[in-house]
């Protein structure tokens, strides 16, 4: 049976203008970064006796205010058809995090793992990121939590922006409007809500609020779900990519006159890390844990540090 | 940088042209430090182009000198960033301080990134050991203690826990002197904004007006679930004004309903540094200690021995609070 005579031409002129459409669209295409941390899951964590870091290589889980900063990157995904890239740093477990990330609809997952990257403190942490997204950049928008629940430093974030010379915005309480790349959102701080516009790139911290994470979506289960590995070698191997993308540090480092050129050894993990652990530990117990106390004896006990306190 | 000064730079914030508490607070420590280590002791800070910063604010903090920076009325973290680097690279300190409060702990990692030096957040007490200064910070909401030190790299570099609790004399804008050889009035260089990358502006500042009297109060009582309803919360309230106390409360308790949401203390809520902070049903999450990692002294009641908060108190009391209220009653009058 022949089709109606005017449907065909009609279908290809439809079928034309959906894929200038999708053209145009994947020339606007936003590249968003999410960068996620795996943390132990709460407190009680080890560190290792004689370098005092945090042993990560136990029980762990996404680091929770992260969970907010990856929603975030999903839904700009969810509107505007945004590719989403994942990174993490961490031993071979914090993969696990990267899966599960990749299930709630994030599309390429990097994970930096290499014990030459362990002991790295948040600039050494920061400068490795910022190799990672300078090889698979440019990214338009880089999204991290604000802080973590084990270090706990938020420092991480600003100091990419800045290795990059891009600008950092954190706190970010609610997404108000992404228009031609131009980002206006709204800071939350302790005593003023402030509403900041500005021209992507650019990084930002996301406070949860606002920002429930979703629940995986049975499509999303059933895809593939690689994480692609970057070792120390792969970070510092490649010249950074020419072009418009962000610019991360040479892995040279800067330009010293006479000097002995430092080597990757002298920017990541360990042995790049300024900061060094003098020693770390527990702090010394409660002094007098009143295991069943008389309710009076309990009474007395704030009432009296209550009145010390004032003093 | 290669050549280092013995100076110890400060970074100070004003607000409606006065020095807030929090950085007089730093200029202290900063102090403190300076005598040990026979620092010089330098600030720099950025006001809004119109606000001419009171003298009498910066006297008496004991600065050589400080470097105030013209911005505009609405400075970005990046621009206070910005004018901290240039601080920095003028002075060229052995040590760089900055408050951690939400604003240091955005703008001091740009400004480290950009040093390629180290930075220790939220420090709580600093020393001076053989000139490397020795930097305690608490991780995991206090779980764990570390000692941290910048060995080379320079300048070492801190993010400093202060009370934002004033020191007291320059509120009045009296100055007091405390020794003779204290500078009193610091030489001023007023230098324009450095420019800064991006295009950021803040378009919009809308104050939230909350008292800051949970960070300044000296005894906080903070409501947990285990309050167990209203009821409870009503008592916390009442024991609260007997002792003199502010009241704060934990994410849950807030999601209840217990307290408003501008009284959560934590990680997305108020950070606080009392002298002593009383948690009554509250089980001590990474969340809530967070937020509650500055308190001097935590004395913690909780029915169930297992709840984290009792390992970080310094007294856990384990016990329910029906049978503690009476006990209350009994020395307070009625919590009702």
């Amino acid at each position: 049976m022949a089709p109606p005579p005017d449907t065909a031409p009609k279908a290809k002129a439809i079928s034309r203008e959906k894929n200038r459409e999708a053209r145009l669209a994947r020339e606007r295409q936003l590249s968003l970064a999410v960068c996620l941390k795996r943390v132990p899951p709460s407190v009680g964590a080890l560190s290792d006796p004689l370098k005092g870091y945090v042993l990560r290589t136990g029980p762990g889980r996404l680091n929770p205010p992260d969970a907010a900063a990856l929603e975030l990157a999903l839904r700009l995904k969810d509107e505007f058809g945004a590719r989403v890239d994942l990174f993490s740093m961490g031993p071979s477990q914090a993969e696990e995090v990267l899966r599960e990330a990749l299930s709630l609809g994030a599309d390429r997952a990097f994970h930096l793992c290499d014990p030459l990257l362990a002991g790295s403190d948040s600039l050494a942490t920061a400068r490795a990121l910022v190799r990672a997204l300078d090889l698979e950049g440019p990214h338009d928008l880089i999204l991290c939590g604000p802080v973590t629940t084990d270090g706990g430093t938020g420092q991480v974030g600003p100091a990419m922006a800045a290795l990059m010379d891009f600008p950092f915005l954190g706190r970010v309480w609610e997404l108000l409007s992404l228009e031609d790349r131009l980002l206006r959102v709204r800071q939350l701080y302790r005593d003023e809500l402030l509403e900041t516009k500005l021209t992507l790139p650019c990084v930002i911290s996301v406070l949860g609020e606002k920002f429930v994470p979703r629940l995986p979506s049975v499509r999303a289960r059933l895809r593939p779900r690689l994480v692609n590995r970057l070792t120390l070698e792969d970070l510092t191997r490649e010249a950074p990519k020419k072009g418009p993308g962000p610019k991360g540090p040479s892995p040279k480092g800067p330009n010293l006159k006479g000097a002995k050129l430092p080597g990757p050894a002298d920017y990541f993990g360990e042995s790049g890390s300024p900061t060094k652990i003098l020693k770390s530990h527990k702090p010394k117990g409660p002094d007098k844990v009143l295991a069943r106390p008389t309710p009076a004896a309990a009474a007395q006990v704030i009432i009296d540090a209550a009145k010390k306190a004032k003093t | 940088m290669n050549k280092v000064n013995k100076a110890i730079l400060v970074w100070l914030e004003v607000n409606r042209g006065k020095l807030t508490a929090i950085s007089r607070s730093l200029a202290r420590v900063g102090n403190d430090l300076a005598r040990q280590g026979n620092h010089k002791l330098i600030g720099a800070l950025m006001v809004g182009s119109k606000t001419i910063p009171a003298l009498n604010a910066l006297g008496g903090l004991n600065l050589s000198k400080v470097y105030i920076f013209k911005g505009r009325p609405k400075t970005t973290a990046a621009e206070r960033a910005a004018a901290l680097l240039r601080a920095a690279k003028l002075t060229r300190p052995e040590i760089l301080l900055v408050a951690a409060d939400e604003r240091g702990r955005e703008m001091a990692p740009m400004v480290a990134a950009k040093l390629g030096t180290g930075l220790t957040a939220d420090c709580t007490s600093l020393r001076l050991e053989k000139g490397l200064l020795v930097q305690t910070r608490p991780a995991f909401g206090g779980d764990l203690i570390a000692e941290i030190v910048t060995p080379t790299a320079r300048p070492q570099m801190a993010t400093v826990r202060v009370s934002g609790r004033a020191p007291g004399e320059a509120e009045t804008g009296v100055v007091a002197i405390h020794s003779p050889d204290e500078i009193l009035f610091p030489t001023m260089e007023i230098a324009p904004a450095p420019a800064v990358m991006g295009d950021a502006r803040i378009l919009k500042r809308t104050p939230i007006c909350v008292d800051d009297d949970l960070e300044k109060a000296s005894v906080v009582i903070a409501c947990g679930l285990g309050l167990g309803g209203p009821e409870g919360v009503a008592k916390a309230r009442i024991l609260a004004e007997k002792l003199g106390a502010s009241l704060g409360a934990t994410r849950a308790a807030v999601d209840r309903g217990y307290l408003p949401a501008d009284r959560q203390i934590g990680l997305s809520g108020r950070e606080i540094s009392p002298n002593l902070l009383i948690t009554l049903g509250v089980s001590g999450s990474v969340q809530f200690m967070a937020g509650a990692a500055g308190a001097k002294d935590i004395i913690a009641v909780n029915n169930d021995p297992l709840a984290p908060i009792l390992a970080l108190a310094r007294v856990g009391l384990i016990l329910d609070l029906e049978r503690l209220w009476p006990e209350l009653e009994e020395r307070l009058g009625t919590l009702t």
